[in-house]
Formats: structure tokens, C-alpha cells, sequence
């Protein structure tokens, strides 16, 4: 398969040399502390001195969901899944709608008006996916996208979050622990360690 | 030991219920609706109103400025921009006139432009400003320090500009930090006097803000300054409330 971009980057002891194929799901696999955070952060451009190559040109735009969520904490969860469509430039009168079915996906419509800190690990976790993937960005970068989603649901969650990335056509890479994320997203796998 | 613990207590305390305690009740209205009163008082709303509008705007790049720098000149510039905490406020009013007055350092360009600071409304605004400005960068500085990184970097990574992530997603998070900074800046502005009387003058209507009112009519009505006084006593209780446990927090965190 054809190389989508390749990472050179070192700090301390930790080396990463990667290439990720040019597949539409890709999963960085391997044990804590190898580097799947790091380069999940290479990638979307917030490691200045890592050596990232996008082998087509660097796209225009990405979705992040981070290890820790990082929710903005002054906002509801909708605002939250808002704001990435107004960062996107999205019309103002469309936004709304799109909020609202993006909450439904990750099934936390009732919480959508809390704050990050009321709301519980999980539900935090759905606001992140549904901010991620709301303004269908080029590539979606996501660390550990389903770990903290309660076992009843998380296959629920996990399926339609990537049908919904599927239809939208981005490219999707995440880094796991779960072989049900591989299997359910027919990921390309990439063992770092 | 509780015997030895009432002594600083009384020390605090004794002033505030001898000043209830001579409290004319009677002419209450009367001394605060008096000219030198209603003017004192109109004119410290507005000036430490605008000091601290001033201290807002101006602090908050400052206290980022201090909270992103690193090394040698952050740490002489955050120096300055707390010396006023400590400094004698006539000291600070001395020094204001050197670089302000007519002749100082910068006021002879504002003089040749025909502004004048000293002995002005303006100037008097300029000194709240000067002894104020710390206790809001301060407060807004150890925010931004405290504060987690990533949710800004997500917000670039979702394609907000740097400003952009800093108005939208920062500020709003360090919302209480800005409000509990502007509330202490209000509260020194106000009660601003040696600095004031220094730069500013005590003119009736022009420079006279509350404090200086207080001093002045404490040899002409002494009665009308004990009213003053209390009014001014009461704004600062309103002020312990609003802030309650911040006010400790802001100076824990100062430091890095």
C-alpha cells in the first residue's frame, strides 16, 4: 500500500520512524509509552521540531480528539461540537442542526447542555469523537477514541462513529488498545513500539 | 494562647466597631447626600471605574505576556509590574509626577501635546490605574499558568488562528480569574489616596475621590468623615464577599 506521510521526530529516549499507509482507517498499535500519543501529536502539527511528511501535501484540515479529551472547559458539550464548525467557517444558520445530529450520533443529546466537568469520563469522551469529526475534516487523528465509553454502549457508539467517518470519506487514524476498534473499522495496522 | 490571639484581634477589630460606634445614624443621609460627599463619591465611581476598565484591557496582554514568558527579562518585567504592591503609594505618586508631570520623562511629549495628567480627573485615574494594575495581572497571570494547554491546541488543530483559540476558548476559561482581578483592582483603585493626593491633588469635584474627602473633612466635619468612612468600610466587606476563598488563592499561585 502506498505511504500516506512518514514521522521522524526524538525526544529524550523516545524515537519514532513511522510511514502510515494510505488505507482510509489506520490503528497505531503497541504498548503504553511507545510513542502512539507522540505521534498522534506529530501529526497534527503540534510537535514543532518533529520531521512529518505528508507524502500527497499536508491536508487542509483535521479532526483531533486527544488522549485526555481536552473538552473547552468554559462550554457545554454542544458548544464544544459546535465550535469545531465554527472554526471550519460553517454558515452560522447551519450549525444548529448539524450539533444536534452530530450529538445523536454519540448518543449524549440529554447531557448536551452541561459542562465538561458534570458530565462523566465517557460522556466527555463522546463530546471529543462528535467535535472531531463535525466539520468531515480530511484527516481525523484520534487516541484511544472508545476506551472510556461504558462496555454496554460502546459498540453502538464505536459503529456509528465510523460509518459516519466511512460516509464522510476522511481518513482516519487512531491509536488503540482494542482489537473490536480494528475489526469494526477494517483498520490497517501499524505496531509501533 | 487564645488570651495572646485576642490581642491582634481586638487590634483588628476595635477600629471598625469605634468607628459604628461614632456613627451619627441620625444624619446618615444627610452627610452622605452633602456636596463634598455626593462629589467624592461620583467621582471615585467613575475614575476607578475607568481605572479598572483600563487595567482590563491593558493587563490582560501584559498578565499573558508574563504567563508565556520564560527567562531573565519576564522576570524583571513581572518585578515592575508588581512593585507598586509594595511600594509607599506616595512613593508611586512622587514617581508618577517625575515621568508624568509637566516636566518628567514622558509628560513633557503629553504636555507639548497639550494634555496635562497631574492635578486632573485624568490624573487622578492615572494613579488608581498605577496602584491597581498589579493585583489584576497577578490574578489573570496565575490563571493563565495554571491553566491546561491542550484545549488550545486542539482549537488550533480544528483550524482556529492562535488569536483565535485565545479569545474563544481561552479567555472564557480564565472568565472567574478576570472577574475576581477586576474586583481587586476596583477594590484598590478606590480606596487609592497617597499616590492620588501626590500626583492628583485633593481639588473638591476634580481630584477629591473618597479617601481624600475622608481626610479632608476629618478636620472640618469630623462626623461627615466617620460616614465616609463607613461607606467606604462597607464597599470593602462587599468585596471580601464577592471574592471570598480567590482573594488567598490569587496570591498562593503568583509565583511560578
Amino acid at each position: 500500500m502506498s505511504a500516506l506521510v512518514s514521522v521522524r521526530f526524538r525526544r529524550g529516549p523516545l524515537e519514532l520512524d513511522h510511514t502510515v499507509p494510505a488505507a482510509q482507517f489506520v490503528a497505531l498499535v503497541g504498548p503504553n509509552g511507545a510513542g502512539k500519543t507522540t505521534l498522534l501529536r506529530c501529526l497534527a502539527g503540534l510537535e514543532p521540531d518533529a520531521d512529518v511528511e505528508w507524502h500527497g501535501g499536508r491536508p487542509a484540515t483535521f479532526g483531533y480528539l486527544p488522549q485526555r479529551v481536552s473538552l473547552y472547559p468554559a462550554m457545554s458539550l454542544a458548544d464544544n461540537v459546535a465550535s469545531s464548525l465554527r472554526f471550519a467557517g460553517v454558515h452560522r444558520r447551519d450549525i444548529a442542526a448539524r450539533t444536534a445530529a452530530l450529538l445523536t450520533i454519540v448518543d449524549i443529546g440529554d447531557v448536551a447542555n452541561r459542562r465538561p466537568h458534570e458530565v462523566s469520563g465517557g460522556q466527555r469522551q463522546r463530546a471529543g469523537l462528535a467535535r472531531a469529526i463535525a466539520a468531515h475534516p480530511a484527516v481525523l487523528l484520534l487516541d484511544e477514541p472508545f476506551s472510556a465509553i461504558d462496555v454496554t454502549t460502546r459498540a453502538m457508539v464505536r459503529n456509528r462513529v465510523i460509518d459516519h467517518i466511512r460516509d464522510s470519506g476522511a481518513r482516519c487514524i487512531m491509536a488503540t488498545h482494542d482489537d473490536a476498534d480494528l475489526a469494526a473499522s477494517g483498520a490497517a495496522r501499524v505496531d509501533i513500539d | 494562647m487564645y488570651a495572646l490571639a485576642a490581642v491582634p484581634a481586638i487590634l483588628l477589630g476595635a477600629p471598625l466597631l469605634a468607628l459604628l460606634w461614632r456613627l451619627p445614624w441620625t444624619d446618615l443621609t444627610d452627610a452622605l447626600t452633602s456636596e463634598a460627599a455626593t462629589s467624592a463619591l461620583g467621582l471615585s465611581l467613575v475614575t476607578s471605574v475607568i481605572a479598572t476598565g483600563l487595567c482590563v484591557v491593558f493587563g490582560l496582554p501584559l498578565a499573558w505576556a508574563l504567563a508565556v514568558g520564560r527567562g531573565m527579562p519576564t522576570r524583571v518585567v513581572r518585578a515592575f509590574c508588581l512593585l507598586p504592591i509594595v511600594l509607599p503609594p506616595v512613593v508611586g505618586g512622587v514617581a508618577l509626577l517625575l515621568a508624568f508631570g509637566r516636566r518628567g520623562l514622558v509628560g513633557q511629549w503629553f504636555d507639548g501635546a497639550g494634555v496635562q495628567l497631574p492635578f486632573t480627573t485624568a490624573g487622578v485615574v492615572l494613579a488608581q490605574a498605577f496602584v491597581a494594575l498589579p493585583f489584576f495581572v497577578l490574578s489573570v497571570e496565575a490563571a493563565l499558568r495554571q491553566l491546561d494547554e491542550e484545549f488550545a491546541e486542539v482549537a488550533q488543530v480544528h483550524g482556529a488562528s492562535p488569536f483565535r483559540a485565545f479569545t474563544a476558548v481561552t479567555l472564557p476559561s480564565i472568565g472567574p480569574a478576570i472577574a475576581a482581578g477586576a474586583v481587586l483592582a476596583w477594590a484598590r483603585a478606590l480606596g487609592e489616596f497617597g499616590a492620588t493626593v501626590t500626583f492628583a491633588g485633593s481639588l473638591q469635584g476634580r481630584t477629591q475621590t473618597l479617601p481624600l474627602a475622608v481626610y479632608d473633612l476629618l478636620e472640618r466635619d469630623p462626623a461627615d468623615a466617620v460616614v465616609l468612612s463607613a461607606l467606604l468600610v462597607v464597599i470593602a466587606v462587599a468585596v471580601l464577599v464577592a471574592l471570598r476563598d480567590r482573594w488567598f488563592s490569587i496570591f498562593r499561585s503568583a509565583e511560578p
